[in-house]
């Protein structure tokens, strides 16, 4: 393993990779009784056209997060009992990009880590309990069906997009998870559970060269197809496909999500520094210390519920703002009117250069969220890009270039507006 | 090894003070604790959220993030925590530790000036609290708590709770309703901020690099001006014994699933030494992957995707919840008392509790890596009259017998089946 030292963090990373492609990341934080592995897999919600044994294939929507599910079920028994009846906290989790699996324990750790690594790469999936999960997943969709926050989500994508997989969600619908069966799930896991398109993070008081020569033991063989290619729709038109989506549920009042979809960069530290100055433009613009934010606070017309931020996905990125209000329009127009007019005035740069230090502030009280600092580095691992050079190339912006990323993000033409509004039975 | 110091600053003031050098984050609070009550609960939301504005140094919600942001990022938010039916509200901070910024940062320092200067220091016009301020601030908290039902499952474990303890103070929403909100003006607000500084227990909380003494210095030079005089008298749970029957309850909203509550009372006083055992007993029945109802009711049956146990150990409460189609209510229901009444019974899986108890000793250990899971928990241990440290709990745990999880499954007494539900004609089609 090579260590990497961090100094003003008091951090070193250790990055190895196996004879068969497992890249593996450990972060040592002795003193803490925490220890965390992350196995990431690259394959998530967006991957819904791909190639299994060099032949085109279309999955059903919900496929990746079917596959998280079934993937604890062991021959004989269940992968996240077994590590929880050792102490460890397990789970799993499915996002556009990729499925992760990971645990938190105190003790035990190294044989926790053998049975997340055997369980991954053990594909076992019956006609019978296929058929079972349905009925689970199932619930699950309905649950987020009743989230507010997620409707209002997955419509703006449909206005934001014409093509792109992020429209369908990473659930999927009751319809197509129907469509899911053994055979796809074999599919899958041959083309993507593959070591070369896997990542191992760990952090805690763990020995990084053991947890190395584990998983170069359990994963022994190098695959012998190349990896599947994937479609993921790529758009290069910044436009939305629709201005404004309404849906109705019971809530109290409005919920709304406005948002501006991201230039396609390729992966790697362009998209990386692309994503950075996105989120430090967001928080310059909307954030809880921009003269917008107290104007449109002060006139009542947001709450606290208000936030603005990024969200990234294989293939683009939206810039995000919502939350509760009476009236999402007149914050849109408020928005727009502001965006037009802005400048990187001498207040402003003060703002920015402030952003620039809370951020650096930010990123050091995250080193002690373990699920953060793994997840951070398989991103990075996944898009080409090193998190932990996050803070340099934050502090590398200038003022001028959120300047011109405001002006341009939040244009009218640009930007699409998904609404839920009350039934009648959920006001109050 | 971390060092925990607790001492008692002033009359009804307490300084609890974790020093430890494994963090890089930094925690601080300040808790005002009152008994929750239907009066005033809607004061005690909306009085944080006022003071949260902006204080006579930062007057505005603008430079009050600007001294956010110089301070390294500092995150200062209004906290409400419930213990039972005493309310812990004040204000709770997450900052870079001073070890890890540039020497002579200071950084806790300003962050404890800057929750006194929220606390104790508001913008006020002739001595009030500012009216535009009270009544942006008293729209938003009628907002805010109408919003409850914007979250089905939660919204429906906060109906369960109303229903159940209907006569009592654990049955008020904690922010109030809108209708007690919407009376409230400025003088009368001043009236109870002045109250709360000058009667209610306060309790300070530090988790950092920094010595007992250098904090307790810091917190007393800027906690100075806080009303000294009057007795800080410590608010009460009123435990009750559980009622003789099982009732149910439905309401109907136009959701996609259905959430089911079962409401129990643990018929008395949780004391110290059982915590461990409840702990155990939760996480054997109802709170972890190999728990009874997660086994059987979601892996066995696939009733459910989420299904789980809790307890409020002040109130002596313990409730199980599940997200399920319409149809299946009384299918659930019955899973649930079921295996209830095997526990009851003594038909214990050893295999399953023994993963209780590791998971139950894990979960006491893990606390001790989070400022903020140690200020809950050093918080409730004295509520409850404890001084026992996350390390002594886990071991506790560990040594939890069969006999221990039977008796406290037998003090589990159902109250109410809370069910709520899409309209009857959706779930017959």
């Amino acid at each position: 393993m090579i260590p990497r030292e961090f100094a003003e963090y008091g951090l070193t990373r250790y990055a190895g990779v196996t004879e068969s492609g497992l890249a593996v990341y450990v972060f040592p934080r002795p003193g803490l009784q925490t220890k965390h592995a992350l196995l990431a897999v690259k394959f998530g919600g967006c991957d819904l056209r791909f190639t299994i044994r060099g032949k085109w294939k279309d999955a059903p929507a919900g496929a990746a997060h079917y596959m998280e599910h079934k993937m604890f079920e062991m021959p004989g028994y269940h992968a996240a009992m077994k590590l929880s009846a050792a102490g460890a906290r397990a789970n799993g989790f499915t996002s556009s990009d990729k499925t992760g699996y990971h645990f938190s324990c105190t003790e035990g750790f190294m044989e926790d880590l053998e049975e997340l690594i055997t369980f991954v790469s053990t594909p076992y999936f019956t006609e019978e309990s296929v058929a079972k999960e349905q009925g689970i997943i199932a619930q699950e969709i309905r649950m987020r069906e009743d989230q507010p926050g997620r409707r209002v989500r997955t419509e703006l994508m449909k206005a934001l997009y014409a093509r792109h997989p992020v429209r369908e969600g990473n659930l999927g619908t009751e319809e197509s998870i129907a469509r899911i069966t053994p055979d796809l799930l074999y599919g899958c896991h041959e083309s993507f559970y593959r070591p070369d398109n896997m990542v191992l993070c760990c952090a805690g008081n763990v020995d990084p060269e053991s947890i190395l020569s584990l998983a170069a033991r359990l994963l022994p063989e190098k695959p012998r197809r190349k990896p599947p290619e994937r479609d993921r729709g790529e758009e290069a038109d910044l436009a939305p496909v629709r201005v404004r989506t309404e849906t109705e549920m019971p809530v109290s009042m409005p919920v709304f999500l406005l948002g501006s979809k991201l230039p396609f960069v390729p992966e790697g530290k362009d998209w990386q520094r692309r994503l950075l100055l996105a989120e430090l433009s967001c928080d310059l613009f909307l954030g809880e210390g921009s003269p917008l934010y107290a104007a449109l606070y002060d006139g009542g017309a947001i709450n606290r519920s208000f936030s603005a931020g990024v969200t990234d996905f294989p293939g683009g990125g939206v810039c995000c703002a919502g939350g509760r209000c009476r009236d999402p329009q007149e914050v849109l127009g408020r928005i727009v009117d502001a965006a037009e007019t802005f400048r990187a005035d001498r207040e402003t740069v003060e703002r920015f250069r402030r952003l620039q230090k809370a951020a650096r502030g930010n990123f050091i009280m995250a080193l002690d969220s373990f699920f953060d600092l793994c997840h951070t580095q398989a991103d990075g691992h996944f898009m080409g890009f090193d998190g932990m050079e996050s803070p340099m190339i934050r502090s590398g912006l200038e003022p001028e270039e959120a300047e011109a990323f405001i002006r341009e993000t939040f244009r009218a033409d640009r930007l699409a507006l998904s609404v839920v509004r009350p039934t009648e039975s959920g006001k109050g | 090894m971390e060092k925990i110091t607790q001492r008692e600053l002033l009359p009804g003031v307490r300084l609890c003070c974790v020093q430890t050098d494994r963090l890089r984050t930094g925690t601080f609070s300040v808790s005002f604790l009152r008994r929750l009550q239907q009066e005033d609960a809607a004061k005690n939301a909306l009085v944080l959220n006022v003071l949260a504005r902006g204080c006579r140094a930062w007057p505005d919600m603008r430079r009050l993030k600007a001294a956010c942001q110089e301070a390294c990022g500092a995150v200062v938010e209004p906290e409400y925590r419930q213990y039972g039916e005493i309310l812990a509200a004040g204000f709770g901070a997450a900052f870079p530790d001073d070890p890890w910024l540039p020497a002579g940062s200071r950084n806790l320092e300003r962050v404890i000036r800057l929750v006194s200067d929220l606390c104790l220091d508001p913008d006020t016009r002739g001595g009030l609290l500012r009216n535009d301020y009270v009544l942006s601030e008293r729209q938003n908290l009628r907002d805010r708590i109408l919003t409850a039902v914007n979250d089905k499952p939660t919204y429906a474990r906060i109906r369960a709770r109303a229903l159940m303890c209907a006569d009592e103070d654990y049955g008020v929403y904690p922010l109030g309703s809108p209708e007690e909100a919407e009376k409230i003006t400025h003088l009368i607000l001043t009236r109870h901020y002045q109250q709360m500084l000058a009667v209610s227990p306060v309790r300070l909380f530090y988790c950092g690099a920094l010595p007992f003494e250098q904090v307790r210095d810091t917190v007393l030079d800027s906690f100075l001006t806080l009303p000294g005089g009057e007795e800080r008298r410590m608010p009460e749970t009123e435990i009750r014994d559980s009622a003789a029957v099982l009732r149910s309850e439905t309401e109907y909203m136009d959701v996609e699933q259905g959430t089911l509550v079962l409401g129990c009372r643990l018929g008395g006083y949780v004391a110290p030494q059982e915590q461990p055992v409840l702990e155990v007993f939760n996480r054997y029945y109802g709170a972890s992957h190999t728990s009874r109802l997660f086994r059987t009711v979601r892996e066995q049956k696939s009733l459910c995707y989420s299904i789980s146990s809790g307890c409020d150990r002040h109130k002596a409460v313990f409730t199980v919840t599940a997200g399920i189609a319409f149809d299946k209510r009384y299918e659930v229901m019955e899973a649930v008392l079921e295996e209830l009444d095997r526990c009851r019974a003594g038909e214990l899986i050893p295999e399953d509790l023994e993963a209780a108890r590791v998971s139950a000793a894990a979960a006491y250990r893990m606390t001790g890596d989070k400022g903020g899971a140690l200020d809950s928990f050093y918080l409730g241990q004295e509520l409850l009259g404890s001084s026992a440290r996350p390390e002594e709990l886990a071991a506790l745990a560990l040594e939890v017998s069969p006999e221990d999880v039977i008796r406290m499954a037998q003090r589990v007494q159902p109250e109410l089946d809370y069910f709520l539900r899409g309209p009857e004609k959706e779930a017959e089609a």
